[in-house]
């Protein structure tokens, strides 16, 4: 399976690029923190601990899953399927 | 027709320009991006305008919001851009002193709202007052070199408390921050509203556009709306 990863602002800047594509053979799913863990293999780049604090997202960081807030899950933890796109975006919050 | 509309009146028409001068908008927040907002507004030939902020001029202010000089320094903000604004040509304001909270009323003749707080807990609670009277709004929030817009339509798009859940609520006082972020940010929120406005152009419905002017990046993020 395939999912693509993309980030925004400060953490495009942490990773070097604004998206990646991760390939994980022999399995149909993945979760956050797992795949966040493939990114750093693939580009030695460690952006999980400003995306995921004690298993959960950190305040401030918005993921959606195919353009849909993680947040209006109603499940716990949501697994990534082929084909999915998961945005990672730290909004500005100041006037 | 006003002569200060000259330059832009081949670009949007007398139509547009009539639009503009008969559309009401109101301005949460006169900070960085609401005096970039605000001016904007005036200069194309918005009608009328509600400015709602509680705040006074401080010098730190000064580094981004560009209405404000060293000598209004203590003055109430409202009260300085009502003045500023006036140099730039006639125009109705009508300056709202006071915090956004769950009892605030927008205007009934509103016709679009711009977000320009300056914190999460203000800019979703004036996005459901928005919605409850069916206005439409536009969002930016800034921090740093970057910052996002959007522009939220009633049962067109989704709410921007279900767009960006998650979102810091609390607001953080002395947010690093730089003009050439709120002035970038602010003109694509006016550039939103006065399309809005007058009919023109795409809108960024229930797209995301986020921009790092230090990396100059901009990208548009797409929102599922169901």
């Amino acid at each position: 399976m395939k999912v693509t990863l993309r980030v925004y602002t400060y953490l495009k800047a942490e990773l070097g690029k604004g998206e990646i594509c991760i390939e994980i053979p022999d399995s149909d799913s993945i979760s956050l923190g797992r795949l966040l863990e493939e990114v750093q293999k693939s580009t030695g780049k460690d952006i999980k601990e400003k995306i995921i604090k004690d298993n959960k997202i950190r305040d401030g960081i918005i993921l959606m899953l195919n353009g849909k807030n993680l947040l209006t899950f109603e499940s716990g933890e949501v697994l990534f399927h082929d084909g999915d796109v998961i945005s990672v975006l730290p909004p500005g919050s100041g006037g | 027709m006003e002569e200060i509309f000259a330059r832009h009146l081949p670009l949007i028409g007398k139509d547009g320009i009539r639009r503009l001068l008969n559309s009401k908008v109101l301005v949460a927040g006169a900070g960085g991006l609401g005096t970039v907002v605000l001016q904007i507004l005036v200069r194309t030939g918005v009608g009328k305008i509600y400015i709602v902020d509680h705040g006074i001029v401080d010098e730190p202010d000064l580094n981004r919001q560009i209405l404000y000089n060293r000598g209004d320094i203590g003055e109430a903000k409202v009260d300085v851009v009502i003045r500023e604004l006036n140099k730039i040509r006639d125009v109705d304001l009508i300056g709202i002193k006071c915090t956004i909270d769950e009892n605030f009323e927008i205007p009934e003749d509103v016709d679009i709202v711009v977000d320009c707080l300056d914190n999460f807990y203000g800019k979703f609670l004036l996005n459901d007052l928005a919605l409850k009277k069916d206005k439409p709004l536009v969002h930016a929030g800034i921090s740093g070199f970057y910052g996002q817009v959007t522009t939220i339509i009633p049962k067109e798009t989704l709410s921007l408390r279900d767009m960006l859940r998650g979102a810091l609520i609390e607001k953080r006082g002395g947010l690093p921050v730089i003009a050439v972020s709120s002035f970038s940010l602010g003109t694509i929120e006016a550039s939103e509203t006065i399309k809005y406005l007058i009919g023109k152009g795409t809108l960024l419905k229930n797209r995301i556009l986020v921009v790092d002017v230090l990396h100059n990046d901009f990208q548009i993020i797409e929102i599922a709306s169901s």
